[in-house]
């Protein structure tokens, strides 16, 4: 099988993207922080698959990895997304996209819960993935607060990017009918001739490798059937 | 794509909502026909929430691909 790991996401480009965006130096920290995890994230939820990082004072980090169209259509798509998070009011004010057409970087302004904000969107298309990095803070406060924002994107695709791979461990199934490489706290939980459950050491996270069935349909096309499949195990809005 | 004995495959990167908890996939998912009426199934994914898949998957590809 291909080595699909050449396709996987690189967190970093992003935030050198941000990096290049400059801003005001100083940290004063004054603000009053804009909250993402209290009891307004009912009102103001992330869009799926968005999470915040902890910026460490006022302001909100946001990152997340899109299936890569053009660079393009995602930061629209990105846009669409975080508009009912900010409740219809974000405005693009510009965006630039790179030469190589793999990185849009846009400024936006919009409020979150009555209190104008504004931002830095970044997008970096890398492979078959998109990696997007949503910064804002309160109008009067980013021109203090983007430095640090940025060195907290920035920390978050290195760490991603360039922690040293974990040790893998030749492991056999309890079956003894296949070999495979696990990392610590990956445990298997299931084998039978080949196909196996691995349950991964991130809660919620794992592997089903090489299940077979069959199933009374005729499409052709595999996405189709995924649909149909998921919908059947429960897993619907897929 | 094309797989073995007529089938056809594809990697999807799909994300899925049960019991109001959303995951994330990348897979490959492949069908071949063979009575008409019936189709081998095949699938193989990683699946991790959205606030762990993008660390998670490196590793979890790792594993797959050895």
């Amino acid at each position: 099988m291909r080595n699909h790991s050449r396709d996987l996401p690189v967190v970093r480009s992003v935030a050198v993207l941000l990096g290049a965006c400059g801003g005001a130096s100083g940290d004063a920290n004054r603000a009053v922080p804009i909250e993402t995890q209290n009891a307004s994230a009912a009102v103001h939820r992330l869009p799926s698959g968005m999470h915040s990082l902890p910026a460490g004072g006022s302001g909100t980090v946001l990152t997340t990895t899109l299936a890569s169209g053009s660079v393009t259509s995602v930061t629209q798509a990105l846009v669409r997304d975080l508009q009912p998070y900010f409740g219809g009011t974000m405005r693009v004010l510009n965006a630039i996209e790179d030469r190589s057409g793999a990185q849009v970087q846009a400024s936006f302004s919009a409020q979150l819960g009555g209190v104008p904000v504004i931002g830095l969107l970044a997008v970096a298309e890398e492979g078959t993935w998109a990696h997007a990095v949503v910064i804002f803070d309160e109008s009067r406060a980013l021109a203090e607060s983007l430095n640090r924002l940025m060195r907290v994107a920035r920390a978050d695709g290195e760490g991603a990017s360039t922690a040293s791979p974990e040790a893998l461990t030749r492991t056999t199934v309890p079956d003894g009918s296949v070999n495979i490489d696990l990392a610590p706290g990956w445990v298997i939980r299931r084998a039978d001739k080949g196909a196996m459950d691995i349950q991964g050491q991130a809660p919620g996270s794992g592997m089903s490798l090489g299940a077979v069935s069959t199933v009374p349909f005729t499409s052709a096309d595999p996405a189709e059937a995924l649909v149909i499949m998921a919908q059947q195990a429960g897993r619907a809005q897929l | 794509m094309e797989w073995q004995k007529g089938g056809r495959a594809a990697l999807i990167r799909y994300r899925a909502i049960s019991d109001e908890q959303t995951m994330e996939y990348f897979g490959l998912i492949a069908i071949t026909p063979f009575d008409g009426q019936q189709v081998f199934f095949y699938s193989s994914f990683v699946q991790a929430p959205p606030q762990s898949f993008a660390r998670v998957l490196p590793t979890a590809m790792r594993s797959w691909a050895s």
